[in-house]
This record gives C-alpha cells, sequence and structure tokens, in this order.
C-alpha cells in the first residue's frame, strides 16, 4: 500500500514537471509518446503476444517518471496494468491476454498532454473446407450469388466449352453445394457478373463477348429452375456489361451496369419485370477510356464507380443531398488509389463504431489465368466524400492479387478473393493506416498450389463461398 | 510499284477442331516515291487495300495483332505517308550522313517488314518483331557502314483500317535501332524500344519494352541470288509480368525462274479470351488477363515461279506454301488441344503474286535506315529474273 502511495506521489510529481506540452524536437525522434514495439502483431493461436512498449520524449530526450495510461479498446483484451510510469529510459510497458470479442485488438496508450498511440493485434485463425470443389471442369466459373438456399454461379471464357451458362447450385443441409442445374444465354461467352435482388425474387445477370451481350433478368419464383422474364442486348458484338449492382432505391430497383469499351459507360436500368417496359434504360454516362469502367457499389443511395486508371468516383443516386436518383446521377468526388487499375469496392459500414469511414478497394493487375496475379487492396477515408483519401494499404505478394470482396461487417472482417493466392480474411477494426500486413486473420487456397484461382466469395448461412475459375464452388469456413 | 497477292489457304485444325479454307486477295498496294532538291528530299506514300479486300484479316495459323489472332490483321489503308530529309547537313557532315523523317510509317525497329519478304504467309513475331503504323519522327545518323537511328511515335495500334493514330499520343514511345552492314550484302541491327500502352488507344494499357536483334544476308552465291535473315526478339509487357520471345530464321534462293524458300520459327504468343467470333479478341483488352502464353514452333516451306514478265518490271509468280507447327502451352492454364483439337496445326497455301516494281522492295526504312552497305531499298534476290 506505502509503495502504491509512492508510486503514486513520483507519478503525479512527474506529471508536472512535465504538464506542459512538448516543445518542437530537437533530435531525431519526434517530441511526445512514440511506440517501440508491440504494434501490428498477429497471433496464431495459443501465441503469447509481445509486450506493448511505448516511450516518451521532450525536447530531444526521454522522460522518466511520466504517468502512462493504457486502455484497452477493442476486441476484449486484457492488460497487465491499466497505469505506468516511464522508467529511466524513458519508457513504459503493458504485457496483453488476447480477448475473444473480435480478430482485431487494440489498446491505447497516452499521457496527458500528449496524442495518444494504438496498438494493434490481430487474431489468426485458419479457413477450412467444409465442401464443394472440383465441380466445374469443363468452363471457367466467375461470379457467384447465394439465396433461398440457392447458389448461382456465372461462366467465363472457352476452357473446354463457352462460358454461356448460369449454374444452379443446391445447398444441403450443411450447406454443401450441389448442382442441380444450367440454364444456357445464347450468343454469350462469359455471364461475368450476377446477383439476387433484395427480395430475393429476381436473379440478375450481366453477359458479354457475343451478339447475346446485355442484360438478364430471371424470376427466382422456382429458385432451382431461373424464369427468364427479361432481356436487354447490347447490341454489339464485341462489347458488353462487365458488371451490374443491384440497388432499390425510392421504391425501385435499379442495376448499375458497367458498359465495355470501345464505349465505356455507366448504364443504369430500372428494373420493373410486372410492367410492360420490364427493363428501362434511365441514364447513360459516359466514363473515361482509361480504361472504362469496371465495377459499381451501390449503397445508401450511394454510388462508387470503379473507373481503372482514373480511380474510383463516387456519386449521389439518391442518398447523397445533392438532389440525385439514378436516372440524374450527381458526381460528388473522385480518388485515383496507388497504382490505378481500380477494379471493385466495398463501403464499409462499421456496426460496432457506427462508422462509415472506409472504402475498400481491389487493384487487378496484370495477371495469367490460374497462375498469377497482381495488385494491392487500398483503403479509402471517405469522410469527406468529395474529398476521399487514401489512408492504408494491403500488399499479400508480388505474384498475388485481389479480385472481388465480401465483407462480415459485423465482426469487421473483410474477404477477400485472391486469384491464385486464394481467400484472405482481414481484420479492418478500429482505426486504418499504412500496412495493413499484420491484418491477416486467414487465408487458404481452397483447391490446393497449382488449382487455385479465386473469382469471388460471399458470405451465407454462416458459411464462405468461393467461386474458383478454375477448380468451381467451394464452401469454406469462416475464421 | 503496286503488288497483290491472291491466296488460297487451307488450315486446320482451327479453333474448335475446324480446318478453314478461304480465298483473299492480300497485301494489295500501291508505293509512290517522290523526290526533290536532287534526292535530299524524299515522299513515300503507300496504299494499302486490305481494309476492302480482307476485312476480316488472312488466315494465319499462329498469328495475333491487333484483336486478330489465328489470322493476320488488314494494315491501314494509309501504310505509308512518310517525308524523308536526306544527309541534312551535307558537306557540313563530312562523312557522316544525317537523316531526318517523319510522317505516317515503320517505326526505326527491328527487321524488314515480312511483306517485303519471301514467304507470303505472315511469321507470328511479327508484333514483336516490327512497330509499324504510327505516326512518327526518325532522325537517323550513319557513317560508313555503321547507323543510328532514334524513333519517337505513338504508342497506340490501329483498332482498324482506317484509324489514324492517336495524336495526342504522339511521342509518348520511342525506338533506337543500330546498323552495321561490314560487307556489302551483308546487315546487322539491334533494336530497342518502349511502347506504352499498345493495345489501348487512350493509354490505359501496360506498358511494352522491346528487343530485337537481325542479321540478314542478301547475295549472290555460285551465280545464285540468295537471301537469308536470322532474328531474335523479345517483348516484356507489363513490366515484366508477360515475356514473349520469338526466334526466325529464315532463307531463300533463286534458281532461274525458281524461288525456294524455307522459315523456321519459334514464338512465344499470349492467349486471350476471345469474343463471340473466335478469330478476335477484345480491343481494346478489358483488363490485364491472358488465358496462357504458348509457343509456336512452325516450319515453313515454299517455292515461288516467275511464270510471265513484263517489261522491266511487272511479273506474275504463282506459288505453292505449306507449314507444319507444333503449338505447347507455356504457361497458363489455356489447353491447346480443348481449343484446337490437336497440338500440330497444318496450312498449305497456292497463291500468285502480281507485282509490279515492288518486289524486292524492303518496307519500312527511311533516311539512314535504308542499308549502309549501299544495297540500297532493293532486295535483289526477291526480283524476277
Amino acid at each position: 500500500m506505502k509503495g502504491r502511495i509512492l508510486l503514486a506521489l513520483l507519478a503525479a510529481v512527474g506529471a508536472c514537471r512535465d504538464a506542459s506540452a512538448p516543445s518542437t524536437a530537437t533530435g531525431s525522434v519526434p517530441d511526445g509518446l512514440i511506440v517501440v514495439s508491440g504494434d501490428r502483431q498477429g497471433l496464431d493461436s495459443g501465441a503469447t503476444p509481445s509486450p506493448l512498449v511505448v516511450q516518451l520524449w521532450n525536447k530531444g530526450k526521454p522522460v522518466a517518471g511520466a504517468v502512462v495510461h493504457w486502455e484497452v479498446t477493442r476486441g476484449g483484451a486484457t492488460i497487465s496494468d491499466s497505469i505506468t510510469v516511464t522508467d529511466g529510459s524513458g519508457t513504459a510497458a503493458v504485457t496483453v491476454t488476447p480477448g475473444s470479442a473480435g480478430f482485431g485488438q487494440g489498446v491505447e496508450a497516452g499521457v496527458a498532454g500528449v496524442p495518444p498511440v494504438d496498438f494493434s493485434l490481430t487474431l489468426r485463425r485458419p479457413f477450412q473446407v467444409l465442401g464443394g470443389g472440383n465441380n466445374v471442369a469443363e468452363r471457367y466459373t466467375s461470379d457467384l450469388w447465394l439465396a433461398k438456399g440457392y447458389g448461382y454461379t456465372g461462366t467465363w471464357g472457352f476452357r473446354s466449352a463457352a462460358g454461356n451458362v448460369i449454374k444452379v447450385w443446391q445447398l444441403g443441409g450443411g450447406g454443401a453445394p450441389a448442382l442441380v442445374g444450367a440454364d444456357t444465354i445464347a450468343g454469350v461467352n462469359t455471364v461475368s457478373d450476377l446477383q439476387v435482388s433484395p427480395d430475393s425474387t429476381l436473379l440478375v445477370a450481366t453477359g458479354e463477348s457475343g451478339p447475346g451481350a446485355g442484360l438478364y433478368v430471371y424470376g427466382l419464383t422456382d429458385p432451382a429452375h431461373p424464369a427468364l422474364l427479361a432481356q436487354w442486348s447490347i447490341a454489339s458484338a464485341t462489347q458488353g456489361l462487365h458488371t451490374g449492382t443491384l440497388a432499390e432505391i425510392g421504391g425501385q430497383l435499379y442495376a448499375f451496369t458497367a458498359r465495355d469499351p470501345s464505349a465505356p459507360s455507366l448504364l443504369t436500368f430500372r428494373v420493373q419485370p410486372d410492367s410492360l417496359a420490364k427493363i428501362v434504360l434511365v441514364d447513360s454516362i459516359a466514363m473515361p477510356a482509361n480504361y472504362g469502367i469496371h465495377d459499381t457499389f451501390v449503397r445508401d443511395g450511394l454510388l462508387f464507380v470503379e473507373n481503372w486508371n482514373s480511380g474510383m468516383w463516387i456519386y449521389d443516386v439518391g442518398g447523397g443531398g445533392l438532389g440525385g436518383s439514378p436516372g440524374h446521377a450527381v458526381f460528388i468526388g473522385s480518388v485515383v488509389t496507388q497504382g490505378g487499375e481500380v477494379h471493385n469496392a466495398w463501403w464499409f459500414h462499421d456496426p460496432v463504431t457506427n462508422e462509415k469511414r472506409y472504402v475498400f478497394i481491389g487493384q487487378e493487375g496484370p495477371d495469367v489465368i490460374g497462375v498469377s496475379s497482381a495488385g494491392d487492396i487500398h483503403v479509402v477515408d471517405v469522410s469527406d466524400l468529395s474529398a476521399p483519401v487514401e489512408v492504408a494499404h494491403f500488399h499479400l505478394g508480388t505474384t498475388e492479387g485481389p479480385h472481388n470482396f465480401w465483407m462480415d461487417e459485423q465482426r469487421q472482417v473483410l474477404y477477400a478473393a485472391y486469384y491464385n493466392g486464394g481467400v484472405v480474411a482481414l481484420d479492418v477494426s478500429g482505426t486504418l493506416s499504412g500496412d495493413l500486413g499484420s491484418r491477416e486473420i486467414a487465408e487458404i487456397q481452397p483447391g490446393g498450389s497449382g488449382d487455385t484461382y479465386v473469382w469471388g466469395v460471399m458470405l451465407y448461412g454462416g458459411s464462405l463461398y468461393a467461386t474458383d475459375m478454375v477448380s468451381g464452388l467451394w464452401q469454406l469456413t469462416v475464421p | 510499284m503496286a503488288q497483290a497477292i491472291g491466296i488460297v489457304t487451307t488450315a486446320g485444325p482451327m479453333p474448335h477442331d475446324a480446318t478453314v479454307t478461304e480465298a483473299r486477295l492480300v497485301q494489295p498496294a500501291v508505293s509512290v516515291g517522290l523526290g526533290a532538291l536532287s534526292g535530299h528530299l524524299q515522299f513515300r506514300g503507300t496504299l494499302d487495300l486490305e481494309g476492302w479486300t480482307m476485312p476480316g484479316g488472312e488466315l494465319t495459323p499462329g498469328a495475333y495483332g491487333e484483336g486478330y489472332i489465328d489470322r493476320r490483321h488488314p494494315h491501314t489503308y494509309a501504310h505509308e505517308l512518310m517525308l524523308t530529309a536526306h544527309d541534312v547537313l551535307g558537306r557540313l557532315g563530312g562523312p557522316a550522313h544525317l537523316s531526318a523523317a517523319f510522317g505516317k510509317g515503320f517505326v526505326a525497329f527491328g527487321s524488314d517488314d515480312p511483306m517485303s519478304r519471301p514467304v507470303a504467309l505472315y511469321p507470328i513475331d511479327h508484333h514483336l518483331a516490327q512497330i509499324l503504323e504510327r505516326e512518327v519522327a526518325i532522325a537517323g545518323l550513319a557513317a560508313g557502314p555503321a547507323a543510328l537511328e532514334v524513333s519517337w511515335f505513338n504508342g497506340d495500334e490501329p483498332e482498324y483500317p482506317s484509324e489514324w493514330p492517336n495524336g495526342r499520343r504522339f511521342g509518348d514511345s520511342y525506338a533506337l535501332r543500330g546498323s552495321v552492314a561490314p560487307v556489302r550484302g551483308v546487315e546487322a541491327q539491334v533494336s530497342y524500344a518502349e511502347v506504352k500502352s499498345p493495345e489501348h488507344r487512350d493509354g490505359a494499357g501496360p506498358p511494352q519494352e522491346k528487343w530485337s536483334a537481325s542479321v540478314r544476308v542478301d547475295r549472290t552465291f555460285g551465280g545464285r541470288p540468295a537471301y537469308a535473315l536470322a532474328e531474335y526478339a523479345r517483348t516484356s509487357e507489363a513490366s515484366g509480368a508477360f515475356l514473349f520471345h520469338s526466334l526466325v530464321l529464315e532463307g531463300a534462293v533463286q534458281a532461274g525462274p525458281v524461288h525456294p524458300y524455307l522459315r523456321l520459327e519459334r514464338t512465344e504468343r499470349p492467349e486471350e479470351a476471345r469474343t463471340g467470333d473466335v478469330f478476335r479478341t477484345p480491343r481494346p483488352p478489358l483488363d490485364n488477363s491472358l488465358l496462357g502464353i504458348t509457343r509456336w514452333s512452325v516450319a515453313t516451306a515454299g517455292a515461288s515461279v516467275t511464270a510471265l514478265t513484263a517489261g522491266p518490271r511487272f511479273s506474275v509468280r504463282p506459288f505453292l506454301e505449306a507449314s507444319v507447327a507444333d503449338v505447347r502451352a507455356i504457361s497458363g492454364t489455356f489447353d491447346v488441344r480443348a481449343w484446337y483439337g490437336s497440338n500440330t496445326i497444318l496450312s498449305l497455301s497456292l497463291g500468285v503474286r502480281l507485282d509490279w516494281g515492288m518486289a524486292g522492295h524492303r518496307m519500312g526504312r527511311y533516311g539512314t535506315g535504308i542499308a549502309a552497305g549501299g544495297d540500297g531499298m532493293e532486295m535483289p534476290m526477291m526480283e524476277g529474273p
């Protein structure tokens, strides 16, 4: 008891001595509290974290006797002390025991009068294959969507048969996919994108590479047998629609689609299968031929357009407060992320922090199907939609690059399809900055090395489903 | 000068195990050369009508480029429109000769265009070993048997025969070629080029870094004119993500009215997803994906006969030409046997070359790029007996 009182008195003296804010640094270390070690740790199961160590500097010299306050900010970790005092070298440390409230563990250290510092630790837990796999040998598999106990996958290019088919899968009791049917789209060589409407009544697909290229709408009254209700043809043998994203805005269903070069443009359709005009083009916006529009993400009346080397463009289509609508999109802002090649995006709504701060962007570099890929994940802060700024990135390897994303927002996990890199799970809790290499939770190549080239992922029924271009549809556990 | 080739080609297996036979009029070209100021100023214009006679390309197993595959793309109507100033320095330059050329035409890179070479069907390495149909400015310096050329040009390839180069991109690419002709009829060159976004007109595609080296012989041996070319080319695309190599050996000899020839080639080709037309790939590409890379080992043999001449310049030369190619995937998931039905592809061509003064004209060299050894622009072996 006496020892603790003495410590507290010393701490108080130290705090008084250093009550003023640090002046401009005269040495190589800036004044203030810095992280010495322990930040950005990835922890396998059972691993003991390294201590979290800070050091306080003032006028180029370490400060001894300063009180450091420690606080767990996320993940439910426990720390050895909530208050420590810097030693003769200005250093203070705590040990941390990870909690079970999330893959991301956060601890903040602060000294009165100076900005605090954050420590981020990520728990690594593995994926496992549950079912599926090696179930589409004759075609390359493309996109996927799951709904009503069924899965729908697209096909791409020509393998030993044309990629003109939507495959229908029934999910068994444990969620394992079993092929139950296939719908052929005449006149296309790629079914590039799929999505089921929010009310699960419609399946919408985009087709490319052939006279049948365009938009296709199917009814899912019988989900095992999608029934073609309407189609919109782009009337070009060499162009098509590369992607399509569905969104309900103002009580109407819209499809925001990416038209291929040589006239790249955002084509917005109102989809109303119960009407005489089932697919109505409501807007067409030309995009820079750099190379052109690749994908879109729509949420809360905001449209995020992935415009390759022209970056990500943000529009108000009904939710941005600028009078925009699906038929009259209003431009808000844009950003070109490092390296360009902006392929896809996901706007993260964090239910834990109630922040809508980050957009995750996938960069698709040069790739050889089945062998190699390139690119990074870029994180953009959209706190100011008119001036988004890149704040962080994730790099897996020099020959692996990302493709499509899905998120478990409640658990603050980003799932990224990573082509030959398989599937990667990232902890995206807390503040994101710089290199997120330590944020990797798990990685898996479902088909094994040489037989993995994952196109897309989707969380459904507690499992993560992945479409692999060379090895079909897989069911994975989530970490 | 003018020429045209009427050709019937049968090839198989082509995609989906099909045998394809077609007749086309290929390489129909009219070329005009004008001079002024005692030859110090020259204009070369070549009109190529392939956009009209073969809009869908020419059946050529293994060929690729400008969105065509297993077909050679049609050239642009304005194949060459080049103004060249020769020996700009005159006596001031002493033994060195400076030339400047500008217009639309060939970049000073690599070997001669195959239009002026003995084999009728183009080699697969056409887009590795030549850079053509660009808006280009070339400065050349020749001294004795050596010459150095530097070119500035727009990187984008044409997308269709009537398209002009993207002028906004002039100068975004460059090339260097060093040539030496140590003795008459022997010539060597080494070339390097950095080409920005050749496959995407607006510049969004990956860049290419290109190397070429060749030795060319055009002499008379034992009273028989003979020609030989040994060529190596290498293209690195997307900062090394994709690499393509090529080696070509070709030769021809004149034995009276008969001109037998042979070409051996080993070239690596990108395999891209095709459009609804199995002979087309998307242009511009939708992204930077390849299905894989294949290696084509091709032997082509043929012979032409000078059947008719009229005056010093006109000739009619029927020919027969056959090739056998072995095709193997060396990277990626592209399955050669699944796509073609076999790893061995054969072709047979029967045709007639109509020529008025164009035979042997070496296409694609301007100013000091013309053989430093003094043979000028002509390939004597190609001319009639």
